[in-house]
């Protein structure tokens, strides 16, 4: 029998900050950390007797109070009045921070209580937009180049040339009367890119946006810190409001996602009747909870609808919460109002909510349109922060691939962006009907040479991203590892066929739309396997077929083109073209620009791909006729050596029409047809088209010629 | 059988060519310096033959260490020993650089590698190493240190790396101690110091490793090391308005790096605030157990001893209900009764 054993006895630690979003940290008595479920605003444990430290954080600075449990002390309540909580460095200059300074506070009430500079020529305004950009910390400057934008892109105000300030107290700051809506900021450069995020102003609101400077001379032009505050009209930024440090804390709050709610405290939720953007911090923390109390989540979210509308981050906390909560889902009014693409076209303020419309997308495949500035920014997003920002200006809407257009313009628009998108990836698998990601991702493994097509411009950075998250073997940055260790090669590979290659994880992993995500992943397969710069071999066989006109001799002539090397190689990729695939290049043009050849086309096709003629390290359109020219004078000779002793007559004038000008060339009329004299047998059969086939650079090249 | 040796993988890099990493100027020094602790007989100990062939500075040209070179130290050092076997006691991890966040992974600090550019950032995951090693226990002991920033210029797609072995049962028995210079979305600093650029974290962690208060037992372990680098960094500088603070994704485990020292004490100058028959002292880091501080004097209106630095304690009152708390986490402590 095993001897019962007595647990330690335990005690009640309880730690309370003065507010929901204060971080608490809890030490024993050797200075080790407590392992904490949540750790904002409450935290309630049951410890073994001893020592504790309790550390209140705002931002990196904390206060301690000590605490023992013992018999004697069987609960400890451990907490800071509002003198002893930490300061901490906020963009606003709110009350007791260690950035705060009456020279800037002062100012800042006082300009956004001013009256607003009138609208803008083609604006009505009804809407107000205060801007205040401050360096907090001694002997600093202010960087040049805050301006704001319309979501165009137009710059509709420039900090610089029409803000007012004080170069002595560091600040400069605007208020304006704008239309309502959506606008876009963009803040200095920093290492050479601006970068920028979106704002709104609702009809009735103050949007106050404060942008704090870094320390520091050799970072002068870094805002480190963006606070984006709203007060109903007239009231404008009020530095004595108790709400105001609360925001601050929420906003520091959901910058790191290790935070995590306590116990709920209503007021700081009720406070958004006064303070939108505290309540849709404090919504959004809230969600970041095991159970999140739906009833209190849709009267946040209800109550910012009804106060700001349908802003993108409003409508984050109403999907973040149907995705978890079937009632919400089956709360037609509710959903009715998320359903809203134009609202999600344009993306949130914040980071959390934009991971929650993320998620949402992968259900509702129409909720992020394509093309829409919420579409755009993926693959830009700027890191450490939790605002929604992307570097450099916005990417002009990425051209679909022309199946994908073909698929619009043959199906009604009934299944929207999403419908055209699976019906193009349905017309490309065919009966199948694989899954897109899974199949491409296997495709790709076999691709000997998509490493290095992917690197060329013709992808994009974003499609690059997802064909190595799909197979991260033809991730470049592994390239050296893979060449020294065949065995790293091997377990990249099979890692991405172990993976799961499922859209919610593709999507949670790269932070892209739905539709975002599979129009890339369409524009991969279409890049690389349905309309390569270099015909596959599908395709060349097809030429030759075509080219031989059925006969024999004229097909073998020009299988064994493909055994030949040209002048013109890809040094990076050590791959060279072959005489056949430069013939197809040359009169049928690329797959990849689909339409007529055009010599000068073909050399600027190659030319981006990085391919060159011999050692020249260019290639121009005439090198690409020489290359014509010298192909056309071996055919000739093959076809004059070949004809002769199998009885072949060659017609008059044949030499002309061997490889013709490209302007004379007729599809099927490559070659001139071959003539057998009246002694010879005639041919019953027509050439094997399947026997061997055409071998490409990349293939083995060790497909048997048929014999006759 | 033979005692397991240590060993050490230590990068530094400077030389980034890529915008936006514009170069750096302490960090091979912070990992040079720590090179020599980590061969110095008093301090790691650890054979230069384990250390050398793991060794990657940046070259002045910035073409190396690419993420390759990184992937291929790791693959290097797994040779030491067959798939399944140890390779030894004790692996120190020390990385100085650029740094980055991927996406999501509050635990984790990637070092850039030469190789990272604007549009296709190339950093090696310094938590997923260490724990790759960890998960298949092929050390008994594995410690991180990460000098580099933990900010993202570009949001970055986390990644795996895919050299992981199959897991071992005693992985479980494997302790780690993984120190970032900073907090998942901060920036860590380099300071001149001495004339030099140094990192911050990496100068207090060598610091740390030679001189960190030690415990009662005249041991310097990770808990100490934890502790001091915390002091000592709030100390050091504010960044935008706020401290430094060093992040500990792994800490829980007490790895003991040096022993047989004098413990570090502090020195309690209690007050009375009415007289007593005597108080005790009660160590709250373990179960409240009586300590009998050796050396008691008893000035007037109070009483002066020491006690070892970097604990909780209870001072209670013999005789009535009075007690204090205190935490010995500087030389000198004044507290009352």
């Amino acid at each position: 029998m095993r001897a019962s054993k007595t647990a330690a006895p335990r005690y009640r630690l309880n730690a309370h900050a003065p507010d929901e979003h204060t971080r608490i940290e809890v030490l024993d008595g050797n200075m080790r950390p407590v392992k904490l479920e949540h750790n904002l605003g409450d935290v309630s444990l049951q410890l073994p007797a001893g020592v504790y430290s309790v550390r209140f954080y705002q931002g990196q600075n904390f206060t301690e109070k000590l605490a023992a449990l013992m018999p004697e002390m069987p609960v400890a309540d451990v907490s800071i009045n509002l003198s002893e909580e930490p300061d901490f460095a906020t963009a606003a200059p709110v009350p007791n921070t260690t950035t705060t300074h009456e020279w800037q506070s002062d100012p800042a009430r006082k300009l956004s209580l001013s009256v607003p500079k009138p609208p803008l020529p083609g604006h009505a305004g009804g809407s107000h937009f205060f801007l205040f950009l401050r360096n907090p910390f001694e002997a600093g400057v202010l960087p040049h180049g805050v301006t704001l934008h319309d979501l165009n892109g137009v710059e509709i105000f420039d900090l610089d040339q029409h803000g007012e300030g004080d170069p002595q107290a560091q600040w400069i700051g605007a208020h304006l009367d704008l239309d309502p809506g959506a606008y876009r900021l963009r803040l200095p450069p920093v290492r050479g890119s601006f970068s920028e995020q979106i704002l709104f102003t609702v009809a009735g609101w103050q949007t106050q946006v404060f942008m704090m400077t870094a320390q520091g001379p050799e970072r002068q032009q870094e805002i480190t810190r963006i606070s984006i505050l709203m007060a109903k009209g007239g009231l404008g930024f009020d530095f004595d409001r108790p709400d105001s440090r609360l925001t601050e804390a929420a906003l520091r709050a959901l910058g790191s996602q290790e935070n995590i709610p306590g116990a709920v405290r209503s007021e700081m939720l009720w406070a958004k009747f006064e303070n939108p953007m505290l309540g849709i911090y404090a919504g959004l923390l809230h969600l970041r909870r095991a159970r999140p109390d739906p009833h209190l989540t849709r009267e946040v979210f209800n109550n910012l609808l009804r106060l700001v509308g349908p802003l993108p981050d409003v409508l984050a906390i109403g999907w973040a919460l149907a995705l978890r909560d079937e009632n919400t889902r089956a709360d037609a009014s509710i959903m009715t109002a998320l359903r809203n693409p134009a609202a999600c076209a344009i993306p949130p303020m914040l980071r959390e909510s934009w991971d929650h419309l993320l998620r949402a997308s992968v259900d509702e495949r129409e909720l992020i349109p394509r093309g829409s500035i919420s579409d755009r920014i993926g693959g830009r997003l700027v890191g450490g922060t939790p605002w929604v920002a992307w570097l450099g200006d916005l990417p002009a809407p990425r051209a679909a691939p022309a199946l994908v257009e073909t698929v619009a313009a043959k199906t009604s628009s009934a299944g929207g962006l999403w419908g055209i998108l699976s019906g193009a990836w349905r017309l490309i698998a065919g009966a199948t009907g694989a899954a897109l990601l899974p199949k491409l991702a296997e495709k790709l493994s076999h691709h000997p040479e998509a490493r290095f097509w992917l690197q060329t411009p013709r992808f994009t950075d974003l499609e690059r991203r997802v064909a190595y998250w799909l197979q991260p073997a033809l991730d470049p940055r592994f390239a050296g590892a893979c060449e020294a260790y065949p065995e790293f090669a091997r377990k990249l590979r099979s890692a991405a066929n172990d993976r799961t290659t499922d859209e919610a994880t593709l999507l949670a992993e790269l932070n892209l739309g739905s539709t975002t995500a599979l129009g890339a992943a369409l524009g991969i397969y279409y890049k690389l396997f349905t309309n390569p710069v270099i015909p596959d071999a599908t395709r060349l066989e097809t030429f030759v077929t075509e080219e031989s006109q059925q006969r024999t001799m004229l097909a073998r002539l020009l299988r064994r083109l493909a055994k030949k090397p040209s002048h013109i190689h890809q040094v990076q990729m050590k791959r060279r073209l072959n005489l056949l695939e430069f013939i197809y290049l040359y009169y049928r043009g690329s797959p990849a620009d689909g339409t007529k050849a055009e010599l000068e086309r073909l050399a600027s096709r190659l030319c981006e791909s990085g391919f060159v003629f011999d050692e020249k390290g260019s290639l121009t359109p005439a090198d690409v006729a020489a290359q014509q020219s010298e192909v056309q004078q071996e055919l000739i000779r093959e076809l004059e050596a070949a004809s002769m002793p199998r009885g072949f007559t060659l017609p008059q004038n044949w030499q002309a029409r061997v490889l013709p000008t490209l302007q004379g060339y007729t599809k099927g009329e490559l070659l001139p047809l071959l003539e057998r004299k009246a002694s010879t047998r005639p041919r019953q059969k027509a050439p094997p088209t399947s026997q061997g086939g055409i071998a490409t650079a990349g293939q083995n090249l060790s497909h048997k010629e048929s014999r006759q | 059988m033979a005692t397991l040796e240590d060993y050490a993988l230590v990068v530094g890099i400077d030389d980034y060519k890529n915008p936006p990493y514009g170069p750096l100027l302490g960090a091979k020094r912070d990992a040079t310096d720590f090179i020599t602790w980590l061969k110095d007989p008093a301090g790691g100990n650890v054979p230069e033959k384990n250390i050398d062939p793991f060794t990657k500075l940046s070259d002045e040209d910035g073409s190396e260490p690419d993420l390759s070179d990184m992937i291929e130290l790791l693959m290097l050092l797994r040779k030491r020993a067959p798939k399944g076997k140890k390779i030894g006691r004790r692996l120190y991890l020390f990385f100085s650089g650029h740094g980055v966040s991927p996406k999501g992974e509050l635990d984790e600090a990637g070092l850039v590698t030469v190789d990272a550019q604007d549009s296709l950032d190339a950093f090696l995951p310094g938590k997923q190493s260490a724990d790759q090693l960890t998960e298949t226990a092929r050390f008994d002991e594995v410690l991180l240190f990460m000098d580099c920033c933990r900010v993202s210029h570009l949001l970055l797609d986390p990644f795996k790396i895919p050299i992981n072995e199959k897991s071992d049962a005693a992985a479980q028995n494997v302790k780690r101690f993984y120190a970032f210079a900073t907090g998942y979305g901060n920036t860590a600093r380099e300071k001149e110091h001495g004339g030099v650029m140094r990192g911050i974290f990496s100068r207090i962690l060598i610091d740390g490793l030679k001189s960190a208060p030690t415990n009662a037992q005249g041991q310097r372990t990770t808990t100490q090391l934890r502790t001091y680098l915390q002091t000592e960094m709030a100390k050091e500088t504010t960044l935008d308005g706020e401290k430094l603070v060093p992040k500990f994704p792994a800490a829980d485990d007490e790895i003991v790096l040096a022993e047989g020292l004098a413990p570090k004490m502090s020195v309690v100058h209690l007050t009375l605030t009415q007289p007593t028959a005597g108080v005790e002292v009660l160590d709250g880091g373990n179960n409240f157990t009586p300590v009998q501080p050796s050396d008691v004097t008893t000035p007037p209106g109070g009483m002066r001893f020491t006690l070892p630095m970097g604990k909780g304690y209870v001072i209670r009152d013999m005789n009535s209900a009075r007690m204090t708390i205190i935490k010995t986490d500087q030389e000198e402590i004044h507290e009352s009764l």
